[in-house]
């Protein structure tokens, strides 16, 4: 009967059980205090972009991104628990970034420069991580999510490739930096009928819906009012002003 | 997971406890302290496995090579690590607060103080149990 043992193994036990109990409370004093010191918003479900890291600053930068408009979600599923569980286009970053840096046992351990040529690599053409049929590249270019399937432009791709193609020979041959020292990164004379910050004339042009609230380029306005004047100066009839 | 195993034992050891007194019955307090007794050892192994996990390492090496120039990338490392402690000092908590209520049924004899030491350690242990196995779910989601 366990509760009525002989006496020379309630001892045995006894002596074991006060051998845990003292090594238990000698590690529970040891564990180090501290507080986490997160600022207000951090790991709440609220990201606040002032603080987020390297990898979002650099697909803000390439892409001109606004920033209450990105969060971590572009490669974070679960950011206030667990910071390791990817979205596909975070997953494809990571990839590239460690297999050119092999001796990476972290992100931290990834220069400015290496992180930013990792997320050229994940931008390269026709790398399309969600499998919506719009690359990674189009799809932060005009706005939408490349890691959410169900996130991509109304536009149909062979249209956002084709002014993929005007505006790439336009920053190569120096039209688009023309165009902004002009001033056509300014907001265009359009309304906004959902009050999203992004006029009406470029939700449409680029495929999102006026009238949602919701939907919403991560791009500027001023990037994409820029694109759209390039693509009129190229002749593309829908980027005209009342086209 | 072993971390399921303590939870479910010693809190169905202690319900067999209280079911033994209500009906007075030898034989379900001889299967509550045998299923405390293993859930004891079941905390013993989860303990072992929560101070092998490699994600604690992963966290604390982030946090070393993330450069002051990133507070917020910092303070969400930091409070991941601040509630992996969290959960690592309640699990000490369950085993210090397990031996005790073990050591009490091992020894106790008929008494008030006896029975006064069965309820207090029995409700010490079902607390650390719980607000532990809170802690863990948090750190899964």
């Amino acid at each position: 009967m366990l509760e009525r043992g002989p006496l020379r193994w309630r001892l045995v036990a006894t002596g074991l059980l006060a051998a845990v109990a003292a090594a238990a409370a000698a590690a529970l004093a040891a564990v180090p205090p501290g507080s986490s010191g997160a600022p207000a918003g951090v790991a709440s479900g609220q990201p606040d972009l002032r603080i987020v890291g390297r990898s979002l600053t650099a697909v803000g930068e390439r892409y001109d991104l606004a920033r209450d408009r990105v969060s971590c979600a572009l490669c974070h599923t679960r950011l206030s628990a667990d910071p390791f569980e990817l979205t596909s286009y975070g997953r494809d970053y990571r990839e590239l970034l460690f297999r050119d840096n092999p001796g990476a046992r972290s992100i931290f351990d990834a220069s400015f420069a290496e992180i930013r040529a990792a997320v050229a690599a994940t931008s390269r053409t026709g790398l399309d991580s969600d499998g919506d049929g719009y690359d990674n590249d189009l799809e932060l270019r005009f706005g939408s999510v490349p890691g959410d399937a169900a996130s991509h432009p109304s536009v149909p791709v062979r249209v956002l490739e084709r002014y993929r193609r005007i505006l790439v020979a336009g920053e190569r041959d120096g039209t688009l930096e023309e165009l902004r020292l002009a001033g056509a990164g300014r907001r265009p004379d359009c309304a906004d009928a959902d009050g999203d910050g992004v006029v009406d004339c470029l939700e449409t042009l680029f495929g999102f819906d006026p009238a949602s609230g919701s939907s919403v380029p991560a791009a500027r306005g001023g990037r994409l009012a820029l694109y759209r004047a390039a693509l009129a100066k190229a002749g593309v009839p829908e980027a005209r002003p009342g086209g | 997971m072993v971390v399921h195993f303590p939870v479910a034992l010693m809190l169905t050891g202690l319900a067999f406890e209280v079911a033994a007194v209500v009906r007075r019955h030898a034989g379900l307090a001889r299967v509550a302290l045998l299923l405390i007794a293993l859930g004891f050892a079941a905390a013993l192994v989860a303990v072992v496995t929560g101070l092998t996990n490699p994600e604690v390492r992963a966290v604390q090496h982030t946090l070393s090579v993330t450069p002051p120039s990133e507070p917020g990338t910092r303070a969400l490392f930091l409070q991941r690590l601040e509630r992996i402690r969290v959960h690592q000092r309640l699990a000490y908590g369950v085993l210090v607060t397990g031996a005790l209520a073990l050591l009490v049924r091992l020894w106790r004899t008929r008494g008030v103080l006896w029975t006064a030491a069965s309820v207090v350690s029995g409700a010490a242990l079902a607390a650390a149990v719980i607000a532990t196995g809170f802690a863990g779910g948090r750190l899964a989601r």
